[in-house]
């Protein structure tokens, strides 16, 4: 009775039927396919992947080789690119070479020779089709560009292990003692300070005669029968010889300072002249006399440049 | 010379002699004809051959085995059917019981291929000759 009860399927064999195919091919649409052991690799899709990484690592070639070498290794690892390999190579060669690391060097070597082992492996017969990374142009290239990154870390490496020559000293020109050049600018400087002193004894020499000549004119515009004659005698008299004193002084300090101060301007200006002809300036030293004259007061002005 | 001397230099000799004397690190030489030496006779290595492609697609079963290559004087990579699995020296894989497909190259160099025949698990030292 129970039976009889239930309408429907028992009495439709074909919607049965239908319901147990689409029960069946439901899972079978919808669950994933069992993972196949070993994905297929194409060069299309290896360079969609390797790009990624590229793209990574690229910003951080230039400031950080080192790190951009282990990405780039660690991806290489994973994907087993050769490119990768390869550019793990370059990337520690650089990051060697910057920081004369051996041993990144020699990680250059290792892994641009892995890259180069599955370059070539690629190329044999025995190599999975379904595992394929480069297109059959570009072996060619990316094998020359492994190989240079394997002799330019060897090379890198060799330079390393040189001993370090020691440098031949550099003969450093020999430094006056002073700062100032030796062109006789210090003998110019002494010949036109003794050449002032000098003038300064031609003065006491003018100084002293005028002295001297007034004192004599005093002495004869004396009247001699003045009660203080002799006092006032002995005053100017005193001061006659004062001036005569100043005056022979004068033409001694004139004589010497004169003296030194022409040979050691002409010196100094003949030193200077050489010092120009070895060195190659133009400048030459140059002192001058002038008239100067204003109120109350004449003389002579000396101006020089060394 | 002091008194302590004579006991020093005396140890210094004995202690160079027992150097000397001691055994020198085995060199992972392989002398055999093929180029490669297995360390376990259960497995076999076929030169110079290699699997179909029904052979490669054939299910392996059983507990892994731990193989490791190494180079005799060198380097190599090893690829294990028609793929890259690691770089000797170093090279430690795990490979499942049964027939492998194997290269092993440095750069263009071949330094051998066959078809390596796994024990079940366990472990395997495979010493490849290079040149």
């Amino acid at each position: 009775m129970i039976a009889h009860s239930i309408p429907g399927p028992a009495k439709r064999p074909a919607l049965k039927l239908a319901a147990a195919l689409l029960a069946v091919t439901l899972p079978i649409t919808t669950l994933p396919l069992p993972a196949l052991a070993a994905e297929d690799v194409t060069p299309a899709r290896a360079a969609g992947v390797r790009k990624t990484v590229q793209d990574r690592a690229k910003p951080m070639l230039s400031r950080d080789p080192g790190g951009a070498a282990s990405l780039l290794a660690g991806e290489a690892k994973k994907t087993s690119d050769p490119v990768l390999f390869i550019d793990a190579g370059e990337a520690y060669l650089a990051a060697g070479v910057a920081e004369r690391d051996k041993a990144a060097l020699e990680q250059a070597i290792e892994q641009a020779s892995i890259g180069l082992d599955i370059a070539a492996f690629q190329q044999d017969p025995r190599c999975d089709p379904g595992w394929q990374h480069l297109d059959a142009g570009e072996f060619e290239r990316e094998v020359s560009r492994g190989k240079q990154v394997i002799e330019d870390s060897e090379k890198a490496i060799a330079d390393l292990d040189k001993p370090v020559e020691a440098e031949p000293p550099v003969e450093e020109p020999k430094k006056d003692k002073g700062t100032t050049p030796r062109d006789g600018r210090g003998l110019i400087a002494g010949g036109a300070l003794a050449t002032v002193v000098g003038v300064g004894g031609l003065a006491m020499i003018g100084a002293g005669l005028a002295l001297s000549s007034k004192a004599q004119k005093d002495v004869d515009a004396l009247d001699p029968s003045a009660i203080d004659y002799d006092a006032q005698f002995n005053d100017i008299d005193k001061k006659g010889k004062t001036a005569n004193v100043v005056a022979y002084a004068g033409i001694g300090v004139a004589a010497v300072g004169l003296g030194v101060g022409i040979a050691l301007l002409a010196l100094g200006v003949k030193k200077r002249k050489a010092y120009r002809a070895e060195h190659g300036g133009s400048e030459t030293a140059r002192w001058n006399v002038a008239p100067a004259l204003g109120y109350g007061y004449g003389g002579l002005t000396l101006g020089g440049r060394f | 010379m002091s008194l302590r001397t004579p006991a020093v230099l005396s140890a210094l000799a004995l202690a160079l002699t027992l150097g000397a004397a001691a055994p020198a690190r085995a060199a992972a030489a392989c002398s055999d004809a093929s180029g490669v030496c297995l360390s376990d006779d259960k497995a076999k290595w076929e030169p110079d051959t290699s699997l179909s492609t029904k052979q490669l697609k054939a299910k392996r079963k059983g507990p892994a085995c731990k193989v490791a290559f190494e180079i005799d004087g060198g380097r190599g990579s090893v690829f294990v059917n028609g793929r890259y699995a690691g770089t000797a020296p170093g090279a430690n894989l795990s490979l499942l019981p049964g027939k492998h497909d194997i290269q092993v190259r440095d750069g263009q160099k071949i330094l051998a291929e066959g078809v390596l025949t796994v024990p079940k698990a366990g472990s395997l030292q495979v010493t490849v000759r290079h040149g």
